[in-house]
């Protein structure tokens, strides 16, 4: 188990999507706060450009125009320099500055009382008010916004810290909680893993939680021993009907013995080694039926299984046709790639390659060529120049019982239906081509889901 | 050989009694019980050269009954008889501990060579260097055979299924015990492969000659014997 989660994985998808959640309802947060705070900000500021502006009148109405501007002349002196600095200008109606610190009058009609935000001339936004005093004499007062846009800074400051720790706890969380549930989710699919081994017996861990987690396992718990029972049910029969069949064989094939060493008669010891031959026949279809049976039950199944070398098996395969090949007038080729491992049942790819070959060598006629070609993947193809598969019998050419030429009667019809079985077992898909001339039977690899 | 003491376990009262005459007939001393635990029982009590040991029996399993003999250190080798013949059932056998495995029905010839190979590989015989049977002589190292003092030329396949023969002269051997042995290969097959061979070896053994040396046992297998 990595410590990191892929970001594919449901869980980590969950932890950056609750991450972003708090994140973006940090951010609006901020947003309508710091709006309700420029709000209140303005309307402080308004307040108090009124109240300055309603003095100055008040000293003009009771004092004149000389004490106004001694009075603004006075203020510009005293009151602070900085964010909270006022502004004031003076002018007469042609606008020409009387007292004050502002160059020029702003855009806001005296006549009206106007006020409103406007920008200095060296760009300073203030909130300003103007008014008409009298006749020739204009006022305007204005405040910067100084105290608002630290205010604002301060509020910047604390949201983008207390943001960040939001992120920072949201994330913890979600990637706790989603490690959790992906450790526990993870322990289902381990013990999915282990029945594809083969482990059937293994309970299902987390059973005994009360979330939905548990509802899972105990779900997947049932499936794991009704196909545990199931497997054990297929085995039991399979095993007793072979125990049933072959222990009266057995005696039938004794007594047959019994007679072939007590007969003088070589027609009728004849007659009694076919007997023989026959029963076992009847022995060797009852293990084709049960390992066809065995092999499609265990698709998928790995147990037993191990790491072999299939080269030096079609190698030995190779070796032990090659004298029928010869005694038949094939020419039997291998191209066979050294070296090329599989992970699987030797002895049952063994078999496979041997009814591939048998069944070429049945339909095969003297004089033509068979091969077994293995390359790594593995793939594996044997390939003939007989006479070849009509195409119509292609796809049924693995049922069972099915044979291709009613000439060929020797066998029991099932070597191709093992074969697939075997490749099945094994994740190998079988199929059946046109070599022009002759057949090929093509092993590969099935795309892995 | 001398005759074997050997412990058979099985349930099938007529099995039974035909494996004690066939083992007879060879001078081996057959002791039999029906009962699992008492072939346990037995097996600690007293050596056995060779314990056969059926493989379902009504009180224990066989595989179990291997698993308790090695545990208690009676090395004695098992073979076992079953009718569960199919791949995967001998791969448990072997895993479990048993030295050989022959599903039923079986040839009694093959149980006969089986139970001798058995015994040959627990006591440590093994041949010389020249093994002479008849007018047979094959030499190990140099891989050499020569009947009746004539070169034969085989090829190095037929050697190895000369030498497996000669190896166990006298005795019938099966088909599979030679594709086991000579081909390194273990599964049913299907078709004539091996009579192919040994076919071809047979020629060359007797063309020329006027005494056969091979013999075909009808169904079951070959014999080498002495012309």
């Amino acid at each position: 188990m990595t410590l990191l989660p892929k970001a594919s994985s449901l869980f980590s998808r969950f932890a950056i999507a609750i991450s972003a959640l708090a994140l973006g309802t940090t951010v609006l947060l901020y947003l309508i706060t710091s709006q309700v705070v420029t709000r209140a900000g303005d309307a402080e500021l308004a307040r108090a450009v009124d109240t300055e502006i309603g003095a100055l009148a008040d000293i003009y109405v009771s004092g004149g125009q000389r004490e106004l501007v001694a009075r603004i002349k006075d203020r510009l002196e005293v009151l602070p320099k900085g964010p909270d600095r006022p502004y004031y200008l003076l002018t007469d109606a042609s606008g020409r500055r009387i007292v004050g610190n502002i160059p020029r009058w702003p855009m806001l009609s005296a006549e009206n009382s106007q006020r409103g935000f406007v920008l200095l001339e060296d760009d300073t936004p203030v909130f300003a008010r103007s008014t008409q005093l009298a006749r020739d004499l204009r006022l305007v007062a204005a405040r910067e916004y100084g105290e608002r846009t630290a205010l604002l800074m301060r509020l910047r400051t604390a949201f983008m810290i207390a943001a960040v720790a939001i992120l920072a706890a949201a994330f913890l969380t979600a990637w706790v909680s989603a490690k959790r549930l992906r450790v526990r989710v993870e322990q289902v699919n381990a013990a999915f893993v282990a029945i594809e081994e083969g482990e059937f017996n293994r309970p299902i861990p987390g059973s005994q939680a009360h979330d939905e987690f548990g509802t899972l396992a105990r779900h997947a718990d049932r499936l794991r021993s009704r196909l545990s029972s199931l497997i054990a049910a297929q085995r039991d029969v399979t095993d007793h009907v072979a125990h049933e069949i072959r222990t009266p064989l057995m005696h039938v094939e004794s007594r047959l013995l019994k007679l072939i060493d007590l007969s003088d008669d070589p027609e009728r010891t004849a007659m009694l080694v076919e007997a023989r031959t026959e029963t076992r026949g009847i022995g060797n279809l009852l293990n084709s039926l049960l390992d066809i049976a065995a092999n499609n039950a265990r698709r998928g199944d790995r147990t037993g299984f191990e790491q072999f070398d299939l080269s030096k098996i079609a190698g030995h395969v190779i070796d032990l046709y090659a004298d029928s090949a010869e005694d038949h007038g094939l020419n039997l080729e291998a191209s066979i790639t050294p070296g090329v491992l599989m992970v699987g049942d030797a002895m049952q790819m063994t078999r496979l390659l041997s009814n591939l070959l048998d069944n070429a060598f049945k339909y095969v006629p003297s004089g033509g060529g068979i091969a077994l070609v293995i390359k790594p993947g593995p793939v594996i193809v044997v390939q003939d120049n007989g006479p070849g598969i009509p195409e119509a019998f292609r796809a049924r050419i693995f049922d069972r019982f099915q044979r291709a030429h009613d000439g060929a009667s020797k066998g029991h019809g099932l070597g191709l239906t093992l074969a697939q079985a075997i490749a099945g077992r094994h994740g190998f898909s079988i199929r059946c081509e046109d070599a022009a001339p002759g057949a090929a039977f093509i092993l590969e690899p099935e795309e892995q889901a | 050989m001398a005759g074997l003491n050997i412990l058979y376990v099985e349930d099938d009262a007529r099995l039974a009694q035909e494996i004690e005459q066939l083992m007879d007939g060879h001078g081996d001393h057959v002791t039999w019980t029906p009962s699992g635990l008492d072939g346990l029982a037995r097996a600690a009590a007293q050596p056995f050269d060779v314990i056969l040991l059926d493989r379902m029996l009504p009180d224990m399993n066989g595989l179990d009954i291997v698993s308790r003999l090695r545990a208690v250190g009676i090395a004695a080798p098992v073979l076992m008889l079953s009718a569960l013949g199919r791949a995967e059932n001998r791969i448990d056998g072997l895993e479990a501990g048993v030295d050989d495995y022959m599903a039923k029905p079986f040839e009694a010839a093959e149980l006969v060579a089986r139970i001798r190979a058995l015994h040959r590989r627990a006591t440590g015989q093994a041949h010389g260097a020249v093994i002479l049977f008849g007018d047979l002589e094959c030499h190990v190292k140099a891989r050499t055979v020569h009947r009746r003092g004539k070169f034969i030329a085989l090829s190095p396949k037929e050697f190895l299924l000369f030498r497996y023969l000669i190896e166990n002269a006298g005795e019938v051997v099966t088909r599979e015990m030679l594709l086991r042995h000579v081909w390194n290969m273990s599964f049913d097959p299907q078709t004539n492969v091996i009579d192919v061979s040994v076919g071809r070896l047979r020629r060359k053994l007797e063309d020329g000659f006027d005494a056969p040396v091979l013999e075909t046992i009808w169904g079951t297998g070959y014999r080498l014997i002495a012309a």
